[in-house]
């Protein structure tokens, strides 16, 4: 694991992430619109105030180079950045949403073929009754 | 000033989402429920936050930060950073439902409704 003190953890933090929502919460955040548009409005954001902290030529953060893997992309913004602000906001997401109660949005109908949990909780299917 | 240069970013980034409390996130509005997607998400990002730094992963400029420091020596922006950062996460999501939902009820809206707010349009006499 020597070298890679944020690639490997930024990686984990997201299947975690996925894991945590697909095997356990359910909420089903992943399936909803509304979560990809606000994630890419977020990414979006995410560009000039990370941008911003990480510029090389006066930097707030400065990363150990032997512990990612350099690719700095836009401007000098760490690749592993994304994956550690996609996993930040995503679990809050998961949890404001586990909470959530919004019965103007009705669940789809019927069971689906390859969600096998959707069948099980088919009279909860997005945990409102939780 | 280039102390709160860190500090500051994290007030505009509070500014920039703050309307949308208005259009209809309705996050702030709901302090408990906000509390409790944020606050565990902040505690699990300051465990690796300490580890990070405590392993030299990164650091942080003195010059661009207030030098006040939390245990393990996590510059109190950090925590701030966990905090904001969440918090306009789930505004613009909660925003983006609001807007949605918004579109949805003035589609399904009978027409019988929706004809005289047309007619109610100053431009509306104008076209022909």
């Amino acid at each position: 694991m020597t070298g890679l003190g944020y690639t490997v953890p930024a990686v984990v933090a997201v299947a975690a992430v996925c894991v945590w929502e697909l095997a356990f919460l359910r909420t089903g955040l992943f399936r909803r619109p509304s979560y990809w548009v606000a994630m890419a409005i977020v990414l979006a954001f995410q560009i000039p105030v990370d941008g911003w902290l990480t510029k090389l030529s006066a930097p707030v953060v400065t990363y150990a180079p032997g512990q990612m893997t350099g690719l700095r992309f836009p401007w000098d913004i760490p690749a592993e950045d994304f994956l550690f602000g996609f996993a930040l906001v995503t679990s809050a997401l998961l949890l404001w949403e586990r909470q959530g109660k919004r019965p103007e949005r009705r669940p789809a109908r019927g069971p689906s073929a390859h969600d096998p949990a959707r069948g099980r909780n088919a009279h909860d299917p997005r945990g409102e009754l939780r | 000033m280039d102390h709160y240069q860190y500090l500051i970013l994290m007030g505009g980034c509070l500014a920039v989402t703050a309307p949308l409390e208005v259009l209809g996130a309705r996050v702030y509005r709901r302090p408990a429920r906000l509390a409790r997607a944020v606050l565990p998400v902040a505690a699990v990002f300051l465990i690796w936050d300490a580890l990070a730094i405590a392993g030299g992963v990164w650091s942080y400029h003195p010059r661009y930060l207030t030098g006040l420091q939390l245990p393990f020596r996590i510059p109190v922006e950090e925590l701030v950073f966990f905090l904001v950062i969440p918090v306009c996460g789930i505004l613009t999501y909660a925003g983006v439902q609001a807007v949605a939902d918004r579109w949805r009820a003035q589609r399904s809206r009978p027409r019988e409704e929706a004809a005289p707010a047309e007619a109610r349009r100053p431009d509306s006499g104008v076209r022909s």
